[in-house]
């Protein structure tokens, strides 16, 4: 950013726009840098964002949830409990739903907490935790499958056709407005009902069959724009390949678009799925999905009686959570993808750049240089 | 005399109810307010009662029907022997059970009051009237004339299903007012010889389509009662308790149909390996302890929810398999048929996995839940079944055999054991629907390994409908014999349909009353006056 000044203090190389480094870099300090900017300055930034820290807390808990709580919590079966226990039983605070015990670890004897259906039960007799704890692994990988189908397809699609203009622009612009044109919800029921998915893989790319368009035609008229910017055109004056610019340059601008979209997708499939499987159209061979146990509380009254509205609660709040999670998850993003920020936050460039980190004047200029 | 209206509910959009029972929207459970049946039957003890006929005597040959006097026509016009002769001759040749032992041209009408009915041979008392029980009188003669002579000319009526009536012309001490998009109503018929014990003015359905709507307008009174629907204990006890509950045995409860086509589901191994897997008495306290009892022997015969299936099979009854949960016995069943366990998977020679979506009707909330259960039982033991609620549930099963294997009612709903056995050996559906072959081979009763005897079910089914006393015994158990072999359907509960209706504004009855128990308590109690209105 700064090398204009000081290529004129230095003997010129090889014609004008040769360009030397000033100072030379340790490799050591080299992987220190990359390692600040790229992990440490992130991680900070979302520290430093209320709404990044709820959602990656929230989202890493969903995580967790997924790949360690059905190793914890037991399998939800018909019939392992009484019918329709309410939640936390006898009381939050010494209630019949949890109970100090002793549990052997290594052969020793230590003490434990063990849970009876701290939720509650349905109307089969299983454990409303037990059920969403088990429920989250697939949510999860549909969820996962979605946004990595919609972005993958969606992004590459859209910066391809944005980026080389030309034929190949009209070939997949074309499909992607045909994709566009095709009538959504018909398409989903008709392949629902011809492939009845019970793969949350496969269900995740059927819900999310059409998504990509959408993104794909957002992302080329963002990528058309950037492409023609006067930075991206400076770039491609100085040489940078194409992978170059289109990392340092357009990725960078476009980030928060594809993340937002991502959580879109796949907060629109979480609610598809849902939608399906309490519609009823989707068959289940058990409790696989939160929607399964909103439309089996729902057909049970579990809006007209308080014994079974904690059936219906505990999966909307989790959908709520987890959808909300997403979306902060998504605009805490945006802050981690934007190098200016990303910059503040890194303690190497505010060392070897000449800008000083906390000086907000110095960053509005900066803004202006971008 | 009040003016009050008794207010219940209907599934079907009453705009759309069309009053021809021939076609598809007719309100079953409406008409029997605006229409009086021939008969009415007790479901817990099969005893018959007066309709339209006061009295009947079934003879060898033939049977005397007398009509009751004093019944109108909602037009005015008295009802007479030669309407009911009208109407039988009409459900006979449109396909009736009737038909299986009367034939129309023996239909005769003696005098105003009488009808003669030839029978083509003899035949129980029970299953003769059971047969007579679904008919209502709800065809007026003027409306249907050209069907019946259709009919008589050569045995086709085009057009009798597409019908279309402008205002149903009635019976009942019902009469129709009018049918709007959210309500049916109608009014009290003062010439209905009942009349007398009707003392509030109006019935009026709201239409409820689910049982949520149906639970939500029963705990917030904006329905004085509902003839039958499944409530989850939890709802009924959140119920008032001015609401009162009149139960009444179905004869009836669900079974799992196998498509007979299906490569492994038509192999007697792998139904019975089926019936021998999934646990009966889980499931019925899975689908509600209080309406559901499980079937002790799965054998066709109804009557679990008092045991009085067990009469009818006598000495035999140990003879018979009870299929007590047992997974070995499941197991070697499977083995034997070449199936074997891979991965924890039944799979066949050919390394096809045994697996279905087990299909039942959307929004049946006690199947939905036993349904779980029965999956869970299945999973567990090997077979990769899923559950499948399924909106177009009726369309796949009856149309188009798009189901490998579903859940659907065993029983006939009566009690009359000959009903069920038919139902499952030698009906239409059997034969259509199940693809159940009409002649197997079965070893003698109590002699699993003995030699196979070839039964032709339909011959035997007819020598049954004609058998009684210990006749009828011997041969209801060697064609529930058949049934516990060969399992057309595997038959896993019984069902306790659940009536309910409100005491704040109305007189009732309590289920100990015998005719609370006819089909539905809020139709049929306010005939005998024992379902009344509070004076306001």
């Amino acid at each position: 950013m700064s090398q204009g000044n000081q290529s004129e203090t230095k003997p010129a190389g090889s014609g004008g726009f040769g360009t030397v480094a000033d100072s030379s870099l340790s490799r050591r300090e080299r992987y220190r840098r990359v390692l600040d900017l790229w992990v440490v300055a992130p991680f900070r930034v979302v520290w430093n964002d209320v709404r990044a820290r709820i959602g990656t807390a929230l989202v890493l808990g969903f995580v967790t949830v997924g790949v360690v709580g059905p190793a914890l919590v037991a399998e939800p079966r018909v019939g392992q409990a009484p019918l329709l226990v309410g939640p936390f039983r006898g009381g939050i605070v010494g209630g019949s739903w949890y109970e100090v015990t002793n549990a052997s670890l290594f052969g020793l004897s230590v003490p434990w907490l063990a849970f009876h259906w701290p939720l509650g039960t349905d109307n089969v007799g299983r454990g409303i935790l037990e059920q969403v704890v088990h429920a989250t692994p697939r949510m999860l990988t549909m969820v996962a499958t979605a946004g990595l189908f919609v972005t993958l397809l969606g992004t590459t699609v859209g910066a391809l056709a944005g980026y080389t203009g030309g034929r190949l622009d009209q070939l997949l612009s074309t499909a992607v407005d045909i994709v566009l044109t095709l009538p959504g919800l018909p398409l989903l029921l008709i392949l629902v009902a011809l492939l009845e998915p019970e793969s949350p893989v496969v269900l995740g790319i059927v819900l999310s069959l059409q998504g990509w368009a959408g993104m794909a035609r957002a992302i080329r008229s963002q990528v058309l724009t950037i492409r023609s910017t006067s930075y991206v055109e400076a770039s491609r004056a100085m040489g940078l390949s194409t992978p170059a610019i289109v990392a340092k340059e357009i990725v960078p601008n476009i980030m928060p678009f594809v993340m937002i979209n991502m959580v879109n997708a796949m907060r629109n499939v979480i609610f598809a799925s849902v939608g399906l499987y309490f519609l009823g159209l989707l068959p289940f061979s058990e409790v696989v999905n939160w929607g399964v146990m909103l439309q089996l509380a729902y057909s049970n009254g579990g809006l007209l009686t308080l014994d079974a509205a904690h059936w219906l609660l505990v999966p909307m709040v989790s959908i709520i959570l987890l959808s909300m999670g997403l979306i902060l998850f998504a605009q805490g993003m945006d802050r981690v993808f934007n190098p200016r920020v990303r910059a503040r936050h890194a303690e190497t460039t505010a060392n070897g750049g000449d800008e000083p980190a906390e000086s907000s004047p110095r960053t509005a200029s900066l803004g202006g240089d971008l | 005399m009040t003016d009050r209206t008794f207010v219940t509910s209907t599934t079907n959009v009453p705009k759309d109810m069309q009053f021809n029972p021939y076609g598809q929207q007719y309100p079953d459970r409406a008409a029997l307010a605006l229409f009086e049946n021939l008969i009415y039957v007790n479901e817990a003890t099969s005893e018959f009662m007066p309709g339209v006929l006061e009295s009947w005597d079934i003879g060898e040959e033939s049977v005397t029907l007398s009509v009751r006097e004093g019944f109108h026509w909602h037009s005015g016009e008295a009802v007479t022997a030669e309407d009911v002769a009208f109407k039988l001759k009409l459900e006979i040749h449109d396909g009736a059970a009737l038909g299986n032992v009367v034939s129309p041209d023996d239909v005769s009408v003696a005098d105003e009051t009488t009808v003669e009915v030839g029978l083509k041979r003899a035949v129980a008392d029970e299953v003769f009237l059971y047969s007579l029980k679904p008919i209502a009188l709800d065809t007026p003669p003027e409306e249907f004339r050209e069907f019946l002579d259709a009919y008589e000319a050569d045995g086709k009526a085009p057009g009798l299903t597409e019908k279309t009536l402008e205002e149903p012309n009635g019976t009942g001490p019902f009469a129709f007012v009018h049918a709007r998009n959210q309500e049916l109503v109608a009014e009290r018929f003062e010439d209905h010889p009942d009349a007398e014990h009707v003392n509030f003015a109006r019935f009026k359905w709201n239409y409820l389509q689910s049982n949520q709507k149906q639970w939500q307008a029963l705990r917030t009174d904006t329905v004085d009662g509902l003839d039958n629907i499944f409530t989850p204990d939890n709802i009924a006890q959140s119920y008032g308790d001015h609401v009162r509950e009149i139960q009444m045995p179905a004869n009836w409860g669900m079974g799992i149909m196998f498509n007979h086509d299906h490569e492994h589901y038509g192999q007697q191994n792998v139904k019975r390996a089926v019936q021998y897997v999934i646990d009966r008495k889980k499931l019925a306290r899975t689908a509600g302890e209080k309406m559901h009892v499980p079937v002790e022997v799965p054998c066709g015969l109804p009557g679990n929810f008092d045991g009085s299936y067990e009469d009818w099979l006598g000495d035999s009854l140990s003879s018979f398999d009870a299929y007590e949960t047992d997974t070995d016995r499941a197991a070697s069943l499977l083995r034997e048929a070449g199936f074997s366990k891979d991965g924890g998977t039944w799979t066949d020679a050919d390394g096809k996995t045994l697996s279905f979506p087990f299909k039942i009707p959307a929004g049946w909330n006690d199947w939905t839940a036993g349904g779980q259960s029965i999956v869970q039982d299945l999973q567990d033991f090997g077979i990769e079944a899923s559950l499948n609620p399924s909106q177009s549930f009726w369309g796949d099963i009856n149309d188009g055999q798009k189901y490998v294997v579903a859940g659907l009612g065993w029983a006939d709903g009566k009690l009359y054991p000959y009903f069920s056995l038919n139902k499952l050996l030698n009906s239409f559906r059997s034969q259509t629907v199940l693809n159940f072959p009409s002649t197997v081979e079965v070893p003698p009763l109590g002699e699993p390994d003995g030699e196979l005897r070839s039964v032709d079910l339909e011959a035997e089914l007819q020598e049954l409908a004609g058998l009684t006393g210990d006749a009828a015994k011997q041969k209801t158990q060697e064609l529930a014999w058949v049934v516990n072999r060969h399992l057309p359907m595997a038959p896993l509960m019984e069902k306790i349909d659940q009536s309910w209706v409100t005491t704040d504004d109305w007189n009732t009855v309590t289920g100990d009353d015998e005719d609370a128990i006819v089909d539905y308590p809020q139709y049929y109690l306010p005939r005998e006056g024992k379902l009344t209105a509070k004076p306001e």
